[in-house]
């Protein structure tokens, strides 16, 4: 559907992207994360003809695109900030689009009104933008983008201007309806849950680069990169060495693990380590916490700390432990990138 | 790289833009004045500094400068006093009516200043409601300003107020600040910078004040501004009157440099919120009782002048009537006919309005061009009209425009001049609804599938003529009340609305009162109208009158 080949963008010297390879399927949610300042809206500018890039190319449904001018694109673009026409009531900014494509008034106002229904704000069709709410606002800017049937919509930190509370549950509301509308969608974000919420997969974005494309679970499962590791919160990372039985000396102790023999650059999942009696780590607790219904324990092993969440009941501060960790929980990483310690989010 | 390049306005529109204020501005603003200067310098053509000292010596001269200083500054503390609270009210609370009160506080401050002297000559008059005789005092003067600027400081300060999180004054309350002591330490200071710029505005005004101090102070009191109207008709010294102007133009423009900075500043500083979030409905008796205070001061002081006004019109000698409405039309005589004054403000206004409206617009537009940079100098120069008062306009008309054709007696000098006072507030108006048209609508649209030109179709021209049409009203209301350039050349035989009051507050009895009451009222409500019309299609932003 999407397919984007080794693009870049230059701002004077500084790339906001570079390189970027990137395809889409039809009808897949696709989540661009990234911290800000990674260059996920100038992502979106660029498929939406806003802005040129230095190189590289966008097709779309196997057309290239570009170098079409915005208008010629068949792509939806919502802002972060709405953008909503001021002098223009909810019907006539959702109208718009379809306006432009000189559809017959009588279609304009059935598709007008379905459009709004499925946002549901069937009732606020006369209204003035200046007298909306936040979350209205931000359905009728979803609906202006949908209205025309972009063969792809792009959504630019479409709830990050709203409140906690209203954000989960918008995003639920979203993921729901772009699936019933079928639509492809490339969705910008900086915030993880939003993206493992409502993505097919995740690219992960960092100065200007693709690190990562995959599915959530399998993006939390293998993370490629430190970079992505730490982005995912990921905090246990080693250098592990690796016999020929698969057994890694860590900085925390031995431990069976399923990689190949050899030196690695590792992380260990926070999921993938538990208190047990008959475990091969000894550690003594440095801190517990209690997060979103699991507790978070701090454990020093052989002076390096090790973090991990666990239901089990914990005993406190300064008890000794033993700990075992799921071989498949430790997670080997490329050295593709350098170890990217000054530049985390 | 240009990265908006496909929307703008490409390099020679925007040259042809900036030229239009450019040259209009320079022949008409700056010629005029540089002329003021030359002659308020030289006698006979050599320089000759005789005009300042007379400044100093003559007695007269020197109790106006000192008066000036002193009405204005006291001017703007009482203002300030007693719009405060207004501001408050208005910007902390929610309640009915806020909207219908926000605009109708607005109306003062459009009122022609003639009007507004001829409605406290009859309210502060020996036969006004209150029963006291204040005309000819400074009290009259104080009490007129007030009345004028009140929306001054209630809008400049309260929108600002309206953007400060009352959160914080919360959190001050939580770390064991009192109330008052809340308010002292942490609103105070952030509003400080919007409290000074609507007190370098009123100072301003007041310091430049003409119509309200020449009905209301009669002989006793002159402002520069009313003395170098005299010194210019009366006593034609116009070295003198140009001295005078010289000096009011620097002081003047050392009040607006302050309040242009200030604006700088505080534009920067403010953690900027919604202002839907910040006003509350009142919850305690406490507050309702302010509210209800404080509202019903504002009505009783805002509102009596103009109700007087109105009721002193329609009250003849044999009860209610319209008998001074029918006057001014045929009937009795009158030393100026004022349906003739009617036809010319009418006439003046329009075909002042145009060009007030292209050269602002042309101003405006190159101002909000989305990568513009402008030139300080530039700038000034659209602004430096505003801090020019009326009177000085005028006169630089009347000593520039004699030689080497004497345009002083053409019908197109006054319309002219009204021009030149209009602008400034055609760019003060128009560049909010300009700013409105940010360069992310654009980029919306063409997202949408608007080409450019659907784009300038669809989203410029729309906010574009918006802004036209508030312009256009507002330079239609200012030509209609223009007073002080007008006083300067106008002719007996042309008079303007503003004019002919001015001339039957000047003739004895109580049918030339009457009629100027009478007339007084017509002007009121054709401004209000005006303004009524094209008010709904304003955007202000924070700090805008």
């Amino acid at each position: 559907m999407l397919k984007i080949t080794n693009l870049s963008l230059y701002f004077g010297n500084h790339p906001a992207l570079q390189e970027v390879g990137l395809r889409v399927g039809k009808g897949e949610v696709m989540s661009v994360l990234g911290p800000s300042g990674s260059g996920k809206s100038t992502l979106l500018r660029v498929i939406a003809g806003l802005e040129n890039p230095s190189t590289g190319q966008v097709l779309l449904e196997g057309r290239d695109i570009t170098s079409l001018p915005p208008h010629r694109r068949p792509v939806g673009l919502m802002f972060q900030d709405y953008a909503l026409f001021p002098h223009l009531n909810v019907a006539r900014n959702v109208a718009f689009g379809l306006r432009m494509q000189k559809m017959e008034a009588a279609d304009i106002r059935r598709r007008v009104e379905k459009v709004l229904s499925w946002v549901d704000l069937s009732g606020l069709a006369d209204r003035s933008i200046g007298s909306l709410s936040g979350g209205e606002m931000q359905r009728v800017a979803l609906a202006r983008s949908l209205a025309p049937e972009p063969a792809l919509i792009m959504l630019d930190e479409p709830v990050g201007a709203l409140d906690r509370a209203l954000r989960t549950r918008l995003v639920a509301d979203l993921s729901v309806l772009i699936r019933r509308v079928g639509v492809t969608v490339l969705y910008v974000t900086h915030d993880q849950d939003e993206a493992f919420n409502i993505a097919d997969r995740v690219a992960i974005l960092h100065q200007g680069r693709i690190r990562q494309v995959s599915t959530p679970d399998r993006l939390w499962k293998q993370p490629r990169t430190e970079f992505v590791a730490r982005f995912l919160g990921f905090e246990n990372f080693g250098d592990a060495e690796v016999d020929e039985n698969g057994i890694a000396t860590l900085p925390w102790g031995k431990t069976p693990t399923l990689l190949t023999a050899g030196r690695h650059r590792i992380v260990i999942r926070p999921d993938g380590v538990r208190l047990d009696p008959d475990g091969n780590l000894n550690g003594q607790i440095k801190s517990t916490r209690f997060v979103a219904g699991r507790n978070r324990l701090e454990v020093a092993c052989q002076g390096s700390f090790l973090t991990f969440e666990t239901d089990q009941t914990t005993p406190g501060p300064a008890a000794d432990v033993r700990l075992s960790i799921d071989p498949a929980a430790i997670v080997s990483l490329e050295e593709s990138y350098p170890r990217e310690r000054d530049d985390l989010p | 790289m240009d990265r908006d390049s496909r929307y703008l306005l490409g390099g020679g529109a925007a040259r042809l833009l900036a030229a239009i204020p450019a040259v209009f501005l320079t022949l008409f603003f700056l010629y005029p004045m540089v002329r003021v200067l030359w002659r308020s310098l030289t006698l006979d053509g050599s320089l000759h500094l005789g005009a300042f000292t007379e400044i100093v010596i003559k007695g007269s001269l020197r109790q106006a400068a000192w008066f000036t200083i002193w009405q204005a500054l006291v001017s703007t503390l009482a203002t300030l006093v007693f719009a405060l609270p207004g501001a408050y009210v208005l910007a902390r609370f929610r309640f009915p009516g806020r909207g219908l009160i926000r605009a109708a506080i607005t109306v003062p401050f459009v009122l022609p200043t003639v009007v507004v002297g001829t409605a406290y000559l009859v309210l502060l008059g020996p036969n006004g409601p209150l029963g006291i005789d204040l005309r000819q005092t400074a009290w009259a003067i104080l009490i007129a300003h007030v009345f004028f600027n009140y929306a001054v400081v209630v809008r400049v300060v309260g929108s600002f107020w309206e953007l400060i999180d009352p959160k914080l004054e919360d959190a001050a309350r939580v770390l064991g600040a009192t109330g008052f002591q809340a308010f002292r330490t942490v609103t105070l200071p952030l509003l400080l910078p919007a409290i000074s710029a609507a007190a370098s505005i009123v100072f301003l005004f007041t310091f430049t004040s003409f119509g309200v101090v020449l009905i209301l102070g009669g002989f006793g009191y002159a402002t520069i501004e009313v003395a170098v109207w005299r010194e210019a008709t009366i006593n034609l010294d116009l070295a003198t009157s140009a001295a005078l102007a010289v000096f009011q133009l620097v002081v003047v423009s050392l009040a607006l440099s302050a309040y242009t900075r200030l604006q700088h500043r505080y534009a920067r500083h403010l953690p900027l919120r919604p202002s839907a979030e910040v006003a509350r409905r009142p919850s305690t008796i406490g507050q309702r009782l302010v509210i209800g205070g404080t509202l019903i001061s504002m009505a009783v002081y805002l509102g009596i002048p103009i109700i007087t006004l109105v009721a002193r019109s329609l009250n003849t000698s044999s009860g209610i009537g319209l008998t001074h409405f029918l006057g001014l039309f045929g009937g009795e005589t009158s030393v100026v006919s004022p349906s003739e004054a009617i036809f010319n403000s009418i006439w003046f206004a329009s075909v002042a309005a145009l060009p007030a409206l292209v050269v602002g617009m042309a101003a405006a537009l190159f101002l909000t061009r989305p990568s513009g940079r402008v030139g300080s100098g530039f700038d000034t120069l659209l602004m430096l009209p505003l801090g020019t008062s009326a009177v000085t306009i005028g006169f630089g008309f009347l000593v520039a425009f004699g030689w080497p054709v004497d345009l002083r007696t053409s019908a197109w000098l006054i319309p002219l001049a009204h021009t030149v006072v209009a602008v400034p507030f055609v760019i003060r108006t128009v560049t909010p609804v300009l700013r409105s048209a940010q360069p992310r609508l654009m980029e919306a649209a063409a997202v949408l599938g608007a080409s450019p030109r659907q784009v300038f179709q669809e989203i410029q021209l729309p906010i574009v003529s918006r802004a036209a049409l508030v312009g256009a009203g507002f330079a239609l209301a200012v030509s209609l009340g223009e007073f002080g350039a007008t006083a300067f050349l106008v002719r007996p035989d042309r008079p303007t609305i503003p004019t002919a009051i001015f001339r039957l507050l000047g003739q004895p009895g109580a049918t030339n009162l009457g009629q100027a009451m009478a007339l007084s009222v017509i002007l009121m409500i054709i401004i209000t109208l005006v303004i009524l019309a094209v008010d709904s299609h304003r955007t202000r932003g924070p700090g805008e009158i």
